[in-house]
Protein backbone atom coordinates (compact mmCIF):
# COMPACT_ATOMS: atom_id res chain seq x y z
CA UNK A 1 0.00 0.00 0.00
CA UNK A 2 2.72 1.79 1.02
CA UNK A 3 4.10 1.78 -2.45
CA UNK A 4 1.44 2.67 -4.00
CA UNK A 5 0.90 5.79 -2.39
CA UNK A 6 4.64 6.68 -2.91
CA UNK A 7 4.23 6.04 -6.69
CA UNK A 8 0.97 8.21 -6.58
CA UNK A 9 3.08 11.37 -4.87
CA UNK A 10 6.35 10.96 -7.15
CA UNK A 11 3.34 10.61 -10.23
CA UNK A 12 1.16 13.75 -8.68
CA UNK A 13 4.60 15.91 -8.26
CA UNK A 14 5.58 14.89 -11.94
CA UNK A 15 2.25 16.57 -13.04
CA UNK A 16 2.35 19.49 -11.18
CA UNK A 17 6.18 20.29 -12.59
CA UNK A 18 4.81 19.77 -16.00
CA UNK A 19 1.91 22.02 -15.19
CA UNK A 20 3.71 24.48 -14.01
CA UNK A 21 5.88 25.06 -17.32
CA UNK A 22 2.86 26.61 -18.83
CA UNK A 23 4.01 30.18 -17.53
CA UNK A 24 3.77 32.77 -19.49
CA UNK A 25 1.55 34.76 -16.79
CA UNK A 26 3.65 38.04 -15.42
CA UNK A 27 5.53 37.59 -12.32
CA UNK A 28 5.86 34.12 -12.19
CA UNK A 29 9.24 33.08 -11.41
CA UNK A 30 11.29 30.60 -13.92
CA UNK A 31 9.05 27.37 -14.79
CA UNK A 32 10.67 24.09 -14.42
CA UNK A 33 11.06 22.59 -17.64
CA UNK A 34 8.57 20.34 -18.93
CA UNK A 35 11.06 17.43 -19.15
CA UNK A 36 10.48 18.55 -23.29
CA UNK A 37 14.04 18.44 -24.68
CA UNK A 38 14.30 20.53 -27.45
CA UNK A 39 16.59 19.69 -29.91
CA UNK A 40 15.68 21.63 -32.83
CA UNK A 41 17.94 25.09 -33.06
CA UNK A 42 17.30 28.04 -31.41
CA UNK A 43 16.16 29.42 -35.45
CA UNK A 44 14.78 26.34 -36.25
CA UNK A 45 11.87 26.92 -33.33
CA UNK A 46 11.78 30.97 -33.77
CA UNK A 47 10.49 29.96 -36.72
CA UNK A 48 8.05 27.22 -36.15
CA UNK A 49 6.41 29.53 -33.63
CA UNK A 50 6.55 32.70 -36.46
CA UNK A 51 4.83 30.21 -38.64
CA UNK A 52 2.28 29.00 -36.52
CA UNK A 53 1.38 31.77 -34.29
CA UNK A 54 -0.89 34.48 -35.19
CA UNK A 55 -0.15 38.09 -35.56
CA UNK A 56 -1.67 41.27 -36.11
CA UNK A 57 1.27 42.63 -38.40
CA UNK A 58 1.80 39.67 -40.81
CA UNK A 59 5.16 40.64 -42.29
CA UNK A 60 7.12 38.89 -39.23
CA UNK A 61 10.87 39.06 -40.25
CA UNK A 62 14.16 37.48 -38.33
CA UNK A 63 15.75 40.14 -37.35
CA UNK A 64 19.54 40.01 -37.43
CA UNK A 65 20.92 42.27 -34.90
CA UNK A 66 21.15 40.05 -31.70
CA UNK A 67 23.74 42.19 -30.19
CA UNK A 68 20.77 45.58 -30.27
CA UNK A 69 18.39 42.84 -29.20
CA UNK A 70 20.40 41.76 -26.27
CA UNK A 71 21.09 45.18 -25.49
CA UNK A 72 17.22 45.72 -25.26
CA UNK A 73 16.63 42.91 -22.88
CA UNK A 74 20.26 43.73 -20.76
CA UNK A 75 21.81 40.98 -21.02
CA UNK A 76 25.11 39.64 -23.01
CA UNK A 77 26.75 36.84 -24.89
CA UNK A 78 27.87 35.43 -20.98
CA UNK A 79 24.19 34.67 -20.51
CA UNK A 80 22.67 33.95 -23.75
CA UNK A 81 24.80 31.79 -26.22
CA UNK A 82 22.77 31.50 -29.45
CA UNK A 83 19.25 33.46 -30.06
CA UNK A 84 16.71 33.97 -32.63
CA UNK A 85 14.51 37.17 -33.75
CA UNK A 86 11.65 37.55 -35.32
CA UNK A 87 9.94 40.62 -35.46
CA UNK A 88 7.17 42.99 -36.13
CA UNK A 89 9.29 45.11 -38.61
CA UNK A 90 6.85 47.77 -39.28
CA UNK A 91 6.41 49.17 -35.42
CA UNK A 92 2.46 48.74 -35.40
CA UNK A 93 2.57 46.49 -32.52
CA UNK A 94 5.36 45.11 -30.18
CA UNK A 95 5.06 41.78 -31.62
CA UNK A 96 8.34 39.41 -31.92
CA UNK A 97 9.30 35.77 -31.45
CA UNK A 98 12.61 35.13 -29.45
CA UNK A 99 13.79 31.95 -28.34
CA UNK A 100 17.37 31.99 -26.09
CA UNK A 101 19.76 29.75 -25.53
CA UNK A 102 20.93 29.99 -21.82
CA UNK A 103 24.44 29.44 -20.87
CA UNK A 104 23.15 27.33 -17.45
CA UNK A 105 20.24 27.37 -15.51
CA UNK A 106 21.50 30.56 -13.87
CA UNK A 107 21.10 32.09 -16.67
CA UNK A 108 17.64 30.98 -17.52
CA UNK A 109 16.50 32.65 -14.83
CA UNK A 110 18.28 36.19 -15.48
CA UNK A 111 16.37 35.85 -19.32
CA UNK A 112 13.49 34.71 -17.43
CA UNK A 113 13.42 37.97 -15.32
CA UNK A 114 14.54 40.12 -18.27
CA UNK A 115 11.91 38.99 -20.48
CA UNK A 116 9.51 40.26 -17.39
CA UNK A 117 11.03 43.82 -17.88
CA UNK A 118 10.84 44.32 -21.27
CA UNK A 119 7.23 43.17 -21.34
CA UNK A 120 6.61 46.05 -18.37
CA UNK A 121 8.59 48.46 -20.72
CA UNK A 122 6.62 47.83 -24.02
CA UNK A 123 3.40 48.10 -21.76
CA UNK A 124 4.35 51.41 -20.72
CA UNK A 125 5.37 52.38 -24.29
CA UNK A 126 2.66 51.41 -26.15
CA UNK A 127 -0.10 52.29 -23.86
CA UNK A 128 0.94 55.67 -23.24
CA UNK A 129 1.10 56.13 -27.12
CA UNK A 130 -0.89 59.33 -27.46
CA UNK A 131 -3.95 59.17 -28.86
CA UNK A 132 -3.43 56.01 -31.11
CA UNK A 133 -6.06 53.01 -30.39
CA UNK A 134 -3.08 50.54 -29.40
CA UNK A 135 -5.26 48.72 -26.97
CA UNK A 136 -5.11 45.08 -29.05
CA UNK A 137 -1.15 45.77 -29.12
CA UNK A 138 -1.32 46.40 -25.64
CA UNK A 139 -3.13 43.19 -24.85
CA UNK A 140 -1.05 41.33 -27.08
CA UNK A 141 1.97 42.45 -24.50
CA UNK A 142 0.53 42.05 -21.21
CA UNK A 143 -0.54 38.35 -22.67
CA UNK A 144 3.31 37.89 -23.77
CA UNK A 145 4.00 33.62 -23.60
CA UNK A 146 7.24 33.46 -21.64
CA UNK A 147 8.45 29.92 -20.96
CA UNK A 148 11.75 27.69 -20.45
CA UNK A 149 11.99 24.54 -21.71
CA UNK A 150 15.81 23.63 -20.22
CA UNK A 151 18.15 26.07 -21.24
CA UNK A 152 15.91 27.58 -23.69
CA UNK A 153 13.57 30.75 -23.05
CA UNK A 154 10.63 31.48 -25.54
CA UNK A 155 9.49 34.67 -25.31
CA UNK A 156 6.28 35.69 -27.81
CA UNK A 157 3.89 38.30 -27.95
CA UNK A 158 1.16 37.33 -30.71
CA UNK A 159 -2.57 37.04 -30.82
CA UNK A 160 -2.16 33.50 -29.41
CA UNK A 161 0.05 32.98 -26.98
CA UNK A 162 -1.38 29.82 -25.18
CA UNK A 163 -0.32 27.91 -28.06
CA UNK A 164 3.79 28.54 -28.05
CA UNK A 165 3.60 24.82 -25.68
CA UNK A 166 1.76 22.54 -28.38
CA UNK A 167 3.98 24.13 -30.73
CA UNK A 168 7.09 23.55 -29.36
CA UNK A 169 5.68 20.23 -28.52
CA UNK A 170 5.85 18.99 -32.44
CA UNK A 171 9.06 20.25 -32.35
CA UNK B 1 66.94 71.68 -73.19
CA UNK B 2 68.02 68.65 -71.43
CA UNK B 3 67.11 65.57 -73.81
CA UNK B 4 66.29 62.96 -70.68
CA UNK B 5 63.85 65.08 -70.09
CA UNK B 6 62.47 65.65 -73.41
CA UNK B 7 61.85 62.02 -73.70
CA UNK B 8 60.58 61.63 -70.23
CA UNK B 9 57.88 64.48 -70.31
CA UNK B 10 55.10 62.63 -72.57
CA UNK B 11 55.27 59.76 -69.94
CA UNK B 12 54.04 61.71 -67.38
CA UNK B 13 52.04 64.43 -69.56
CA UNK B 14 50.32 62.13 -71.69
CA UNK B 15 48.51 60.44 -68.59
CA UNK B 16 47.44 63.85 -66.88
CA UNK B 17 46.30 65.31 -69.88
CA UNK B 18 44.10 61.50 -70.53
CA UNK B 19 42.89 62.21 -66.82
CA UNK B 20 42.17 66.02 -66.90
CA UNK B 21 39.73 65.08 -69.92
CA UNK B 22 37.84 62.52 -68.82
CA UNK B 23 36.86 64.44 -65.58
CA UNK B 24 35.91 67.52 -67.96
CA UNK B 25 33.61 65.28 -69.69
CA UNK B 26 31.33 64.10 -66.56
CA UNK B 27 28.91 66.37 -65.87
CA UNK B 28 27.32 67.48 -62.35
CA UNK B 29 30.37 69.06 -60.33
CA UNK B 30 28.62 69.12 -57.11
CA UNK B 31 26.87 65.80 -57.79
CA UNK B 32 31.07 64.40 -58.61
CA UNK B 33 32.02 66.48 -55.08
CA UNK B 34 29.37 64.52 -53.24
CA UNK B 35 30.06 60.99 -54.79
CA UNK B 36 33.96 62.09 -54.01
CA UNK B 37 33.05 62.67 -50.50
CA UNK B 38 31.16 59.74 -50.13
CA UNK B 39 34.03 57.80 -51.82
CA UNK B 40 36.91 56.98 -48.90
CA UNK B 41 39.77 56.24 -51.41
CA UNK B 42 38.85 59.70 -53.50
CA UNK B 43 38.66 61.87 -50.25
CA UNK B 44 42.15 62.83 -50.63
CA UNK B 45 41.79 64.18 -54.33
CA UNK B 46 39.01 66.18 -53.68
CA UNK B 47 40.35 69.67 -52.56
CA UNK B 48 37.57 72.58 -52.83
CA UNK B 49 34.06 72.55 -53.61
CA UNK B 50 32.61 76.29 -53.99
CA UNK B 51 29.43 76.55 -54.49
CA UNK B 52 28.78 74.45 -58.05
CA UNK B 53 32.45 74.94 -58.71
CA UNK B 54 34.80 71.64 -58.16
CA UNK B 55 38.60 71.90 -58.52
CA UNK B 56 40.64 69.15 -58.05
CA UNK B 57 44.29 69.80 -58.12
CA UNK B 58 46.66 66.74 -58.43
CA UNK B 59 50.50 67.99 -58.36
CA UNK B 60 53.72 66.02 -58.87
CA UNK B 61 56.50 66.98 -57.76
CA UNK B 62 57.93 69.91 -59.32
CA UNK B 63 61.43 71.20 -58.85
CA UNK B 64 62.55 73.25 -61.62
CA UNK B 65 60.70 76.19 -63.67
CA UNK B 66 58.97 73.84 -66.74
CA UNK B 67 55.29 73.16 -65.98
CA UNK B 68 52.26 72.33 -67.97
CA UNK B 69 48.62 73.36 -66.94
CA UNK B 70 45.74 72.19 -68.36
CA UNK B 71 42.64 73.97 -67.30
CA UNK B 72 38.94 73.23 -68.51
CA UNK B 73 36.00 74.96 -68.83
CA UNK B 74 35.22 77.41 -65.85
CA UNK B 75 32.98 75.35 -63.74
CA UNK B 76 35.16 72.40 -63.74
CA UNK B 77 39.12 72.86 -63.89
CA UNK B 78 41.71 69.96 -63.47
CA UNK B 79 44.80 71.45 -62.76
CA UNK B 80 47.64 68.91 -63.45
CA UNK B 81 51.14 70.76 -62.67
CA UNK B 82 53.79 68.38 -63.69
CA UNK B 83 58.08 68.90 -63.79
CA UNK B 84 59.80 66.33 -65.30
CA UNK B 85 63.26 67.10 -64.36
CA UNK B 86 65.28 64.73 -62.49
CA UNK B 87 62.46 62.97 -61.79
CA UNK B 88 63.54 60.03 -59.04
CA UNK B 89 62.07 56.53 -58.74
CA UNK B 90 60.08 58.28 -55.66
CA UNK B 91 58.35 60.60 -57.21
CA UNK B 92 57.21 57.81 -59.63
CA UNK B 93 55.74 56.58 -57.30
CA UNK B 94 53.95 59.20 -55.86
CA UNK B 95 52.62 60.00 -59.48
CA UNK B 96 51.64 56.54 -60.11
CA UNK B 97 49.71 56.46 -57.05
CA UNK B 98 48.03 60.18 -57.91
CA UNK B 99 47.24 58.15 -61.42
CA UNK B 100 45.72 55.33 -59.28
CA UNK B 101 43.68 57.83 -56.85
CA UNK B 102 41.76 58.91 -60.26
CA UNK B 103 41.28 55.93 -61.34
CA UNK B 104 39.52 54.87 -58.35
CA UNK B 105 37.39 57.88 -58.46
CA UNK B 106 36.33 57.03 -62.18
CA UNK B 107 35.40 53.65 -61.29
CA UNK B 108 32.77 55.50 -58.24
CA UNK B 109 30.95 57.78 -60.32
CA UNK B 110 27.75 57.12 -62.72
CA UNK B 111 28.90 59.63 -65.58
CA UNK B 112 25.52 59.35 -67.22
CA UNK B 113 23.82 60.47 -63.52
CA UNK B 114 26.25 61.05 -61.25
CA UNK B 115 23.28 61.73 -57.95
CA UNK B 116 21.59 58.46 -58.60
CA UNK B 117 22.68 56.18 -55.95
CA UNK B 118 24.51 52.60 -56.06
CA UNK B 119 21.92 50.18 -57.43
CA UNK B 120 21.45 46.16 -56.90
CA UNK B 121 21.54 43.66 -59.50
CA UNK B 122 18.00 43.90 -59.41
CA UNK B 123 17.67 47.59 -60.19
CA UNK B 124 16.61 48.78 -56.30
CA UNK B 125 18.58 51.08 -54.62
CA UNK B 126 21.36 49.76 -52.80
CA UNK B 127 20.77 51.12 -49.27
CA UNK B 128 24.45 51.63 -48.11
CA UNK B 129 24.12 55.11 -49.24
CA UNK B 130 22.62 55.71 -45.30
CA UNK B 131 25.96 53.93 -43.74
CA UNK B 132 26.63 57.40 -42.93
CA UNK B 133 23.44 58.80 -42.19
CA UNK B 134 21.33 59.01 -39.18
CA UNK B 135 17.53 59.46 -38.95
CA UNK B 136 15.88 60.79 -36.00
CA UNK B 137 11.91 60.55 -35.19
CA UNK B 138 8.70 59.15 -34.48
CA UNK B 139 7.97 55.44 -34.51
CA UNK B 140 7.41 55.42 -38.40
CA UNK B 141 10.97 54.98 -38.50
CA UNK B 142 11.13 51.84 -36.68
CA UNK B 143 10.60 49.82 -39.74
CA UNK B 144 13.83 51.54 -41.29
CA UNK B 145 15.64 49.51 -38.71
CA UNK B 146 13.70 46.57 -37.94
CA UNK B 147 13.92 45.56 -42.06
CA UNK B 148 17.70 46.20 -41.62
CA UNK B 149 17.49 49.33 -44.39
CA UNK B 150 19.91 51.44 -42.12
CA UNK B 151 21.31 50.88 -38.86
CA UNK B 152 21.58 54.80 -37.52
CA UNK B 153 17.97 54.81 -36.30
CA UNK B 154 16.94 56.82 -33.54
CA UNK B 155 13.19 56.49 -32.89
CA UNK B 156 10.25 55.97 -30.25
CA UNK B 157 6.90 54.92 -30.25
CA UNK B 158 4.84 58.42 -29.91
CA UNK B 159 8.35 60.57 -29.68
CA UNK B 160 7.61 64.47 -31.16
CA UNK B 161 9.68 67.45 -30.97
CA UNK B 162 8.66 67.77 -27.66
CA UNK B 163 9.87 64.61 -26.09
CA UNK B 164 12.76 64.11 -28.70
CA UNK B 165 14.91 66.56 -25.76
CA UNK B 166 13.74 64.13 -22.84
CA UNK B 167 13.06 60.60 -23.74
CA UNK B 168 15.77 57.50 -24.87
CA UNK B 169 15.57 55.08 -27.26
CA UNK B 170 15.14 51.29 -25.92
CA UNK B 171 18.03 50.13 -24.40
CA UNK B 172 19.92 53.18 -24.47
CA UNK B 173 20.63 55.68 -21.50
CA UNK B 174 20.72 58.90 -23.53
CA UNK B 175 18.19 61.29 -24.72
CA UNK B 176 17.53 60.82 -28.32
CA UNK B 177 18.69 64.41 -29.44
CA UNK B 178 21.94 63.31 -27.55
CA UNK B 179 22.57 60.12 -29.51
CA UNK B 180 23.96 62.09 -32.43
CA UNK B 181 26.32 64.00 -29.82
CA UNK B 182 30.20 63.04 -30.67
CA UNK B 183 28.92 61.41 -34.14
CA UNK B 184 29.69 62.16 -37.67
CA UNK B 185 26.86 61.61 -39.67
CA UNK B 186 27.26 63.32 -42.97
CA UNK B 187 23.38 63.60 -42.97
CA UNK B 188 20.87 63.32 -40.67
CA UNK B 189 17.01 62.76 -41.63
CA UNK B 190 14.29 64.10 -39.29
CA UNK B 191 10.69 62.82 -39.26
CA UNK B 192 8.44 64.49 -37.08
CA UNK B 193 4.94 65.98 -37.21
CA UNK B 194 2.78 62.66 -37.01
CA UNK B 195 2.30 62.98 -33.37
CA UNK B 196 2.04 66.53 -33.46
CA UNK B 197 -1.38 66.89 -35.73
CA UNK B 198 -3.56 67.60 -33.60
CA UNK B 199 -1.63 70.17 -31.57
CA UNK B 200 -3.64 73.44 -31.26
CA UNK B 201 -1.12 75.43 -32.12
CA UNK B 202 0.63 74.76 -35.32
CA UNK B 203 3.36 77.54 -34.47
CA UNK B 204 4.22 76.11 -31.64
CA UNK B 205 4.98 72.90 -33.59
CA UNK B 206 7.39 75.01 -35.87
CA UNK B 207 8.90 76.55 -33.08
CA UNK B 208 9.75 73.44 -31.20
CA UNK B 209 10.74 71.72 -34.73
CA UNK B 210 13.39 74.54 -35.29
CA UNK B 211 14.97 73.84 -31.46
CA UNK B 212 15.23 70.63 -33.05
CA UNK B 213 17.18 71.16 -35.94
CA UNK B 214 18.96 73.96 -34.01
CA UNK B 215 20.20 71.06 -31.41
CA UNK B 216 20.90 69.08 -34.36
CA UNK B 217 23.32 71.35 -35.64
CA UNK B 218 25.16 72.45 -32.69
CA UNK B 219 25.73 68.26 -32.22
CA UNK B 220 27.18 67.92 -35.30
CA UNK B 221 27.91 70.68 -37.73
CA UNK B 222 28.75 69.53 -40.41
CA UNK B 223 25.75 67.48 -41.54
CA UNK B 224 23.07 68.22 -43.98
CA UNK B 225 19.95 68.12 -42.39
CA UNK B 226 16.67 66.98 -44.32
CA UNK B 227 13.02 67.10 -43.25
CA UNK B 228 11.18 64.31 -44.24
CA UNK B 229 7.17 65.00 -45.31
CA UNK B 230 4.55 63.35 -43.04
CA UNK B 231 3.95 59.82 -44.64
CA UNK B 232 0.22 59.48 -45.48
CA UNK B 233 -2.19 57.68 -43.47
CA UNK B 234 -4.37 55.20 -44.81
CA UNK B 235 -8.76 56.48 -45.90
CA UNK B 236 -9.94 54.13 -42.51
CA UNK B 237 -7.43 55.86 -40.33
CA UNK B 238 -7.75 58.94 -41.04
CA UNK B 239 -11.60 58.60 -40.61
CA UNK B 240 -10.63 57.57 -37.14
CA UNK B 241 -9.28 61.33 -36.71
CA UNK B 242 -7.16 59.31 -33.74
CA UNK B 243 -5.49 63.00 -32.17
CA UNK B 244 -6.17 65.08 -34.87
CA UNK B 245 -4.57 62.66 -37.09
CA UNK B 246 -6.07 62.95 -41.01
CA UNK B 247 -5.47 63.53 -44.20
CA UNK B 248 -6.39 67.08 -44.20
CA UNK B 249 -4.06 67.83 -41.35
CA UNK B 250 -1.46 65.57 -42.30
CA UNK B 251 -1.76 68.11 -45.38
CA UNK B 252 -1.63 70.88 -43.53
CA UNK B 253 1.47 69.84 -41.11
CA UNK B 254 3.51 69.41 -44.57
CA UNK B 255 3.09 72.85 -45.56
CA UNK B 256 4.50 74.42 -42.12
CA UNK B 257 7.72 71.70 -42.87
CA UNK B 258 8.54 72.83 -45.85
CA UNK B 259 8.15 76.36 -45.06
CA UNK B 260 10.35 75.55 -41.80
CA UNK B 261 13.09 73.96 -43.90
CA UNK B 262 12.84 77.09 -46.44
CA UNK B 263 13.28 79.66 -43.45
CA UNK B 264 16.21 77.02 -41.30
CA UNK B 265 17.98 76.47 -45.18
CA UNK B 266 17.64 72.72 -44.51
CA UNK B 267 16.31 70.72 -47.21
CA UNK B 268 12.73 69.47 -47.46
CA UNK B 269 11.74 65.97 -49.01
CA UNK B 270 8.66 65.28 -49.67
CA UNK B 271 8.82 61.32 -49.72
CA UNK B 272 5.06 60.66 -48.96
CA UNK B 273 4.71 61.74 -52.65
CA UNK B 274 6.11 58.42 -53.15
CA UNK B 275 3.47 56.41 -51.64
CA UNK B 276 -0.10 58.47 -51.62
CA UNK B 277 -2.45 57.33 -54.05
CA UNK B 278 -4.57 59.19 -56.48
CA UNK B 279 -7.36 59.77 -53.17
CA UNK B 280 -4.00 61.41 -51.50
CA UNK B 281 -4.06 57.99 -49.12
CA UNK B 282 -1.67 55.34 -48.20
CA UNK B 283 -2.94 52.31 -50.21
CA UNK B 284 -4.43 50.00 -47.69
CA UNK B 285 -1.68 47.28 -48.63
CA UNK B 286 1.18 49.61 -47.49
CA UNK B 287 0.50 48.99 -43.53
CA UNK B 288 -0.81 46.61 -40.52
CA UNK B 289 -2.77 49.29 -38.89
CA UNK B 290 -2.91 52.22 -42.00
CA UNK B 291 0.04 54.25 -40.51
CA UNK B 292 2.94 52.06 -39.88
CA UNK B 293 4.62 50.75 -43.09
CA UNK B 294 5.56 47.47 -43.99
CA UNK B 295 8.80 46.14 -46.04
CA UNK B 296 7.54 47.19 -49.44
CA UNK B 297 5.94 50.82 -48.69
CA UNK B 298 9.31 51.44 -46.07
CA UNK B 299 11.78 50.86 -49.18
CA UNK B 300 9.44 52.49 -51.80
CA UNK B 301 10.05 56.01 -49.43
CA UNK B 302 13.31 55.48 -48.64
CA UNK B 303 14.09 54.90 -52.45
CA UNK B 304 12.55 58.40 -52.66
CA UNK B 305 15.23 59.60 -50.04
CA UNK B 306 18.20 57.96 -51.62
CA UNK B 307 17.48 59.62 -55.05
CA UNK B 308 16.84 62.84 -53.52
CA UNK B 309 19.33 63.55 -51.50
Amino acid sequence: MKKIISVLLVLSLAFAFAACSKGGENGETPTEPTGKVITATVDEVAAALTEKLIFIDTEIEKYERNEKTLSLFELDETVVTELADYKAGSGATAEEVLVFKCADSESVEKVYNACLVRVQELHDLYSNYQGRDTKDAVAEIDSAAIQSYGNIVVFAICKNPDAVESIINTL
Amino acid sequence: MNKKLLVKAPLVLVPALISAIMLSSCAGTSAIAETLARTEGSATVLSTTVEDTTVVTTTETTSQATSSETTLESTESVTMTSSTTETTESTMAESSSSRKSITDLFTTIDFKNPREPKTNADGTVDFSCFDNCAFVGNSRLLAVESYGFCDNVYAKVGLNVNTVFTECCSGSSKTVINELSGKRYSKVFLMFGDNECGWGSMSAFKNQYAKVIKAVKERIPTAKIYLISVLPISKATSAKNEFGCNKDSINNVNKIIKQLADEQGVTYLNAATSITDAAGYLPDEASPDGCHLGKKYTKIWLEYVARNM
